[in-house]
């Protein structure tokens, strides 16, 4: 490429006034058309350049799939115990690290309530059916089952 | 721990790489495989400590899956199936940036799509800043050749001497 020399000073003028000898001139025609291949080929280049950032680009604002995010999860970073975690992290993890501690807490109470109510109304059935003599004692425990409801929030 | 969240932040720029690195075949299924693989090959290893980008690292790591993938028989990496004449632009640069040469496609890829520097590619890809510099010339002009729907030209290098085709 480039065997013809770029136009200089001169040959401008040479052009314009046209003096330009013979040989000099189809140099530069040589030089004039390897010029508009370069650019050619330059713009092909660079519009295929930008085309291929435009499809390719999007990719980032995707938000990845789950099992690379997973991947990274279960990982252990490779000098875990060297480096304690940096403190702006806390607070950004802490809402997300006690919503799920808080729902079994929950289920845990409702299920220590329902396991007490039922314990309550097998003890009520058995005492009806195995005193009949004595229903104070079933009277005792329908008592006890009212103040557990009204406990619970169902009483009246 | 600040190296996954590092590594965690860097993982979309991956998908893109790997993406176009699986251009013209199931790109996004295997271009996703191979950001897992690379991950898990980075996460039994020590981050580099030398003052390489992680993201050249990752993406070293990355180009070294990919070529694995390649080299094994089955659904292959880099073989463009034919699919239906696409209309869709998306499609047609899939198709343009399949058909490379392997080592074409790699370079353009972490230049243009990756945007790393000359001397960040080069290392990533395992080669001479020169040779990637003529692979990139390669890949740039047969990837405007294909993707304007011309033939490769015979050499792929504008002309030395002057014959104007048109």
């Amino acid at each position: 490429m480039s065997a013809a020399r770029r136009p200089n000073e001169l040959d401008l003028h040479a052009i314009v006034d046209d003096r330009l000898d013979r040989l000099r001139a189809r140099e530069l025609e040589v030089w004039l058309r390897e010029e508009a291949l370069l650019d050619e080929r330059l713009e092909s280049w660079r519009r295929s350049h930008l085309t291929l950032r435009a499809v390719y680009d999007p990719i980032l604002s995707e938000p990845p799939p789950l099992f690379l995010s997973l991947a990274l999860r279960a990982a252990q970073p490779p000098r875990a115990a060297e480096t304690a975690p940096p403190p702006a992290r806390r607070s950004a993890a802490s809402p997300a690290a006690s919503s799920p501690a808080r729902f079994p807490l929950l289920v845990v109470v409702v299920s220590f309530l329902l396991g007490a109510a039922s314990v309550v109304v097998g003890a009520a059935i058995f005492a009806h059916f195995a005193d009949p003599a004595r229903p104070d004692v079933a009277a005792g425990v329908v008592r006890a089952l009212g103040l557990l409801a009204r406990g619970l929030g169902f009483g009246s | 721990m600040r190296v996954l969240q590092d590594i965690e932040r860097i993982v979309p720029s991956l998908r893109r790489t790997a993406h176009a690195l699986c251009a013209g075949a199931d790109a996004e299924a295997q271009g996703d495989e191979i950001v897992r693989e690379a991950l898990r090959r980075a996460l039994t290893m020590r981050s580099p400590s030398n003052g390489v980008r992680l993201e050249v690292w990752l993406t070293a790591l990355l180009i070294d899956v990919a070529r694995a993938a390649a080299a094994r028989p089955g659904p292959g990496v880099t073989m463009p199936r034919p699919e239906p004449r696409g209309e869709a632009l998306a499609e047609r640069v899939s198709l343009a940036l399949g058909g490379l040469p392997r080592e074409f496609r790699e370079a353009l890829v972490v230049v243009s799509i990756a945007r790393m520097s000359y001397a960040e590619a080069a290392a990533a890809l395992g080669v001479s800043a020169p040779q990637l510099v003529s692979r990139l010339t390669a890949a740039r002009d047969q990837f405007a050749a294909a993707l304007s729907g011309r033939g490769v030209s015979a050499k792929g290098r504008a002309p030395t001497h002057l014959r104007v085709v048109k």
